[in-house]
């Protein structure tokens, strides 16, 4: 690869805002620090200044309980929100694996599902033709393919869609909770293809609250707990310094956003 | 506003992925149904020739009169109708694409313009079969009927465009849509006909874009003449919901993912 991948995070925050009157905004007694006033808005702090860097190579596993920010996390990386604060900088091209099944339709073949979803993802028609014989022979999907999505099982659409997602361009491959679904012999194809496709210079983000799961694929683990970050640990155990010192490219894609 | 014109324009350069996904959804479309696609043209031949024997003779209009303003009317109606309606639902029923694919704003709205044009075209066989049937040769400027739905799509894309945004942040405007639409069926010469004596019909035209819309398809096929101020009406029509489109993209833009 000839251009730079890399993620750089600086204090990210990112804030939804919650229906006015929904919640008491967050006060000294407050049970739950994420409702805080943001002007005269109450707002849930979804990521709450997150700092740090992703390097090619890289195979993060981000971990953490329900509702810690793991896949808002995974959507700013996206581009899908931006920044209400602080600064994120992707370099490289992402592609998001967050949703097993949309886009695809229940009553297309298998064979077409994987053109639906290709497209949606922004494959040309014509080159994801011609990818689908790999795609094919990597879901071991076989004649399920001439048939209906509506015959699958949760697992097989998850291979259909994992195998899809295996032939797709990208530098930057974010993955939320999908181990989870497939048999174990899939599984450890699957992990085995992805370590293989992120030695060179990509970065694979995974998502998961199944801590075995991603010590397993992932070089360092990122431990999430109410939208903050609360470890940041290489899988061999030595802890990485939290907030090195850090300069942003130019010519970056770059997302700063600093009003509200 | 530079980036939301330039995502706009991106979306429509980008025809190859929304020009096949249109496609596909008409492929794919009531698959398990005997009849298929052809269900849309078949009810609305239903419509037609029942409403056309009813209206002609509750109104006393000679059948061979108001079955092809009947049958042109109903269809370019039903063309505007479903885009209209659909425009409504389309980013809340997406949703898992737009929080995930980073499609630019309006290929959504231009996929189902798609599926919608090639169910247009399908029932023009359904406008041949009625002016068969009642043996009336078309105006001999039939074919400008083309330019008249090249313009409806223009009119639609902006118009859609601002419908969908609004009922992503508001989701009672779709419901208001919808019933004003109701009420615009009746208030379009599409069952009754127009009457230069009447004021109050006149007025009701005149004052009605739905109107305009429906007539500069339907004057070609059922008229002789050409009436050039339709198309200018039109295009103005095409410049106002393509700028109100476009002034809501420019505040929805950050916004829209958080309404999902």
């Amino acid at each position: 690869m000839d251009h730079a991948v890399k993620i750089a995070a600086r204090d990210l925050t990112v804030d939804f805002r919650v229906p006015a009157g929904a919640i008491e905004a967050h006060s000294e007694d407050s049970a739950n620090p994420r409702f805080q006033q943001v002007g005269n808005r109450t707002v849930l702090r979804a990521l709450d200044r997150l700092t740090f860097d992703i390097m090619p190579g890289e195979r993060v596993g981000v971990w953490g309980p329900n509702g810690s920010g793991k896949t808002t996390l995974l959507r700013a990386l996206r581009g899908v929100y931006s920044p209400s604060d602080g600064e994120l900088v992707v370099e490289g091209k992402t592609q998001s694996f967050l949703n097993l099944t949309f886009g695809l339709n229940e009553d297309a073949t298998g064979w077409e599902n994987i053109l639906l979803r290709g497209v949606l993802m922004g494959e040309r028609p014509g080159s994801i033709r011609a990818k689908m014989p790999k795609i094919a022979e990597f879901s071991e999907l076989g004649e399920f393919l001439n048939m209906p999505l509506r015959s699958y099982s949760a697992g097989m659409r998850m291979r259909l869609a994992l195998s899809v997602a295996m032939e797709l361009p990208s530098d930057i491959l974010l993955m939320d909770e999908w181990l989870s679904v497939g048999d174990a012999s899939f599984r450890q194809k699957a992990a085995a293809r992805m370590r293989e496709a992120v030695e060179a210079s990509k970065i694979l983000i995974i998502a998961s609250h199944n801590r075995k799961l991603i010590e397993g694929l992932c070089t360092r683990i990122l431990t999430l707990d109410q939208g903050r970050i609360v470890s940041d640990q290489a899988v061999s155990g030595e802890t990485k310094p939290a907030n090195t010192k850090h300069r942003v490219k130019a010519g970056a894609r770059r997302v700063k956003n600093k009003s509200r | 506003m530079d980036s939301a014109i330039r995502e706009i324009l991106s979306g429509f350069a980008d025809w190859r992925r929304w020009a096949w996904l249109g496609l596909y959804d008409v492929k794919l479309q009531n698959r398990r149904s005997f009849v298929g696609t052809w269900w849309s043209v078949l009810s609305n031949a239903i419509f037609v020739f029942g409403v056309g024997y009813l209206f002609s003779y509750l109104m006393e209009r000679p059948i061979e009169v108001f079955l092809p303003h009947v049958g042109a009317g109903y269809i370019v109606w039903q063309f505007i109708l479903g885009n209209v309606s659909q425009a409504g639902t389309v980013f809340v029923s997406y949703q898992k694409i737009i929080l995930e694919a980073l499609l630019p704003i309006n290929t959504l709205i231009l996929r189902g313009l798609v599926t919608s044009a090639i169910q247009l075209a399908m029932s023009a066989w359904l406008i041949a079969a009625v002016l068969v049937y009642t043996q009336v040769l078309p105006g001999p400027f039939v074919y400008l009927a083309l330019a008249g739905v090249v313009l409806n799509l223009a009119v639609l894309h902006g118009a859609m465009l601002f419908i969908a945004i609004v009922s992503a942040r508001f989701r009672d405007f779709r419901h208001l849509v919808d019933a004003g639409m109701r009420l615009v069926f009746f208030l379009t010469p599409i069952i009754w006909m127009p009457n230069p004596a009447d004021e109050t019909r006149s007025m009701l035209m005149a004052f009605n874009p739905f109107y305009y819309m429906v007539e500069v398809i339907r004057a070609p096929i059922v008229q002789p003449t050409v009436q050039m101020d339709l198309y200018a009406i039109v295009l103005g029509m095409a410049v106002f919901t393509n700028l109100a489109g476009l002034v809501a993209f420019l505040f929805a833009r950050r916004r829209l993912v958080y309404w999902l």
